[in-house]
């Protein structure tokens, strides 16, 4: 987590410059930046809130934002590679109804996120089809699906909610590993595979590439359209998982439920810096950007402040963390 | 075939048309409360207050501007003038809630075009910060009645024996077409969409263009928003959560383009009676809600898909040309 921001856009610069040039460039990279200001936020709370810096406290912001912070890591991998998908929060909702009737109909933890995973990567694939075949834009076909897969969940369930009771299931949203909660053990976990994914394969460096410029990309002879489809099923795998960590935590679940995370995670994956546009971005940022998040939350809860005012908040946080960015980017 | 017959046959209002009219019949015949005039008359004015919000969202994307906030300013509007209501009166309810939407049209089109954010993350964030208002201002999810007043009457009575909504759609859905068909500025709207770079080298002011554009679409909805507070007697914090795919889809289906440049406020009508047709048709057939949701999805992207291929010069008179020549001469492949 700390070498990471010296190369903003993922791949790795050309060699050259001493050790002040690298001091320079990480003073210069946005995510140190990021981190900066995230300090100063901790700071803020630090002193506002009595309870604020307490592990206790940290592990709570951990266990508040696991669930749409896995949705958010595959969602980079997807924006990265030029797809933006909406309907990550529909997948969240499918996959953590399935598990929950697997529970109920006493198939074991195991089957339950077994279905629940593979439907997640049956869905993602799905997205990346449309977008292949049909030859439409990742936004589009996903907020379609948001809507096909959304209302099959409420269609499947009649709205009515499906409990969840099983310990071994309960375990991954609620149990802890190594003293700390299992859903952010789960969510570091996920963050490490992408983040070496990304980095060293080359299929994250054809993310890279497709994202940033799909006819070059199509001219080295990179199939740009799958490279997409694929990034797209590894954002329909972390919605599954994030499904059952949601399901597993609450012990029921509900048609719904996954789509109040889209704002969160959207916004998790701009403020760390992967562009909208697609061919950049790291999952180091995404993390800080899940961070920031959770302790926004954590700390205006902790001052007392309503929900109502927590949402309100929320979005005028997102939108003028987006225009700093921009300014900051016009300046470099 | 002569050149207008070539035109009409190629315009994608005309399949809308013969989609709503095969909707109408299919309803008609199989539901016998469905071709009542009372129930027209509800579907129609029910079609009015999206139809007004589909006219700003029309007109914004002639300009490219996305406005994912409308569901939001609808309900924000509602709700401040119901409040407002109860405490002023009609009148000025009318002129705040209409206030509030033109500063959420500012905030839109500043946030987008001085700062250049995004505008699909930028108005969902908004649309986020405007629900969260709304359950501020009306205080719980009961919202506030409203009594009888201005907003009830603009909502629920009759002009020469038509609801006041759907004349107030007809008027805006006139204004809005003589703007975009018949006006410098409808055409400066369409060619910052079109060809920002264009618009731009030929004098025309992008930013402002687009600015103007989420003016419209926020008023639009504000408007919206006050006849879905009249219609329903009340200011409801959670008032047409999630329309705002419906109202989109239907612009879309109405072969107006969602990246700016194309926008037809005739298809627009015919897309918001379309699907304002299919929920009423589904209602009374009994069919699931939640149906209609994964309907609107599947109709969302084949609608787009529509309108690629349609650009792609490939729509119905490309393909019987296509299959006339295929018959003409069966044998060109022959081995």
């Amino acid at each position: 987590m700390t070498a990471e921001p010296s190369t903003p856009i993922g791949r790795p610069e050309p060699a050259g410059g001493g050790g002040l040039a690298l001091i320079g460039r990480l003073a210069a990279a946005p995510l140190a930046r990021l981190a900066a200001a995230y300090l100063l936020l901790a700071a803020v709370f630090a002193i506002a809130a009595d309870h604020f810096l307490t592990t206790d406290n940290f592990l709570n912001i951990g266990r508040a934002t696991a669930v749409f912070g896995i949705a958010a890591l595959g969602l980079t991998v997807a924006l990265i590679a030029g797809a933006l998908d909406v309907s990550f929060g529909a997948v969240m909702s499918v996959c953590g109804i399935l598990a929950a009737e697997r529970i109920a109909a006493g198939d074991g933890a195991a089957a339950a996120v077994a279905v629940a995973l593979a439907v997640g990567v049956g869905l993602g694939l799905v997205n990346g089809l449309l977008t292949a075949v049909l030859r439409l834009d990742a936004l589009i076909v996903t907020l379609g699906t948001f809507s096909i897969f959304g209302g099959w969940a409420f269609l499947h369930t009649n709205g009515a909610p499906t409990p969840a009771s099983d310990d071994a299931f309960a375990r991954i949203g609620r149990g802890e590993t190594l003293g700390i909660p299992t859903p952010v053990v789960i969510m570091i976990a996920i963050a490490l595979v992408l983040a070496v994914v990304l980095r060293w394969t080359g299929f994250g460096q054809r993310c890279y590439l497709v994202g940033d410029n799909p006819r070059a990309a199509t001219l080295v002879g990179i199939r740009a359209a799958w490279v997409r489809a694929a990034a797209l099923a590894i954002s329909g795998l972390t919605a599954a998982i994030a499904g059952v960590v949601m399901v597993a935590n609450a012990g029921v679940a509900n048609a719904g439920e996954g789509e109040r995370q889209l704002l969160n995670a959207i916004a998790a994956v701009v403020i760390g810096g992967t562009a909208l546009a697609g061919g950049s971005g790291l999952i180091v940022g995404t993390l800080l950007g899940i961070a920031v998040l959770g302790t926004i939350d954590n700390g205006l809860n902790l001052l007392g402040v309503s929900s109502t005012w927590q949402d309100v908040l929320k979005g005028v946080i997102v939108v003028f963390a987006l225009v700093l960015d921009r300014i900051r980017r016009r300046d470099a | 075939m002569s050149r207008f017959a070539l035109r009409a046959a190629r315009s994608p209002e005309l399949y809308l048309l013969v989609l709503l009219a095969a909707t109408l019949v299919w309803f008609s015949a199989n539901n016998p409360f469905f071709g009542t005039s009372a129930n027209f008359t509800g579907l129609a004015a029910g079609a009015a207050v999206l139809g007004v919000a589909a006219m700003g969202v029309t007109v914004a994307l002639a300009a490219g501007a996305i406005d994912f906030s409308i569901a939001g300013t609808i309900a924000l509007s509602g709700v401040v003038a119901a409040w407002l209501d109860t405490r002023v009166g009609g009148v000025v309810a009318i002129l705040g809630a209409l206030a509030v939407a033109v500063l959420v049209g500012i905030v839109n089109g500043t946030v987008v075009t001085r700062f250049g954010i995004n505008p699909f993350i930028a108005t969902l964030a908004t649309a986020g910060t405007l629900r969260g208002l709304a359950f501020l201002v009306a205080g719980s999810s009961a919202g506030i009645v409203i009594e009888d007043g201005p907003i009830v009457t603009i909502g629920q009575h009759e002009i020469v024996g038509i609801p006041v909504p759907i004349v107030m759609f007809a008027v805006i859905a006139v204004l809005g077409w003589a703007l975009l068909a018949h006006t410098p500025a409808g055409r400066a709207l369409l060619a910052v969409g079109g060809n920002p770079e264009a618009a731009r080298l030929s004098g025309i002011g992008v930013a402002g263009a687009q600015r103007w554009a989420y003016l419209a679409s926020a008023g639009a909805a504000g408007v919206a928003g006050i006849l879905l507070a009249g219609r329903t007697g009340s200011g409801l914090p959670q008032a047409a959560a999630g329309q705002e795919l419906l109202v989109y889809s239907a612009v879309i289906l109405g072969g107006t383009s969602l990246w700016g440049g194309r926008a037809t406020v005739i298809g627009s009508v015919l897309g918001i009676l379309f699907v304002e047709t299919l929920r009423n048709g589904l209602v009374l057939e009994r069919v699931s809600p939640y149906w209609q949701t994964i309907l609107q999805g599947v109709f969302l992207v084949a609608a787009v898909w529509l309108v690629r291929q349609q650009q792609l010069g490939r729509d119905p008179v490309w393909l019987a040309q296509r299959i006339a020549r295929r018959r003409r001469s069966p044998q060109v492949e022959a081995p």
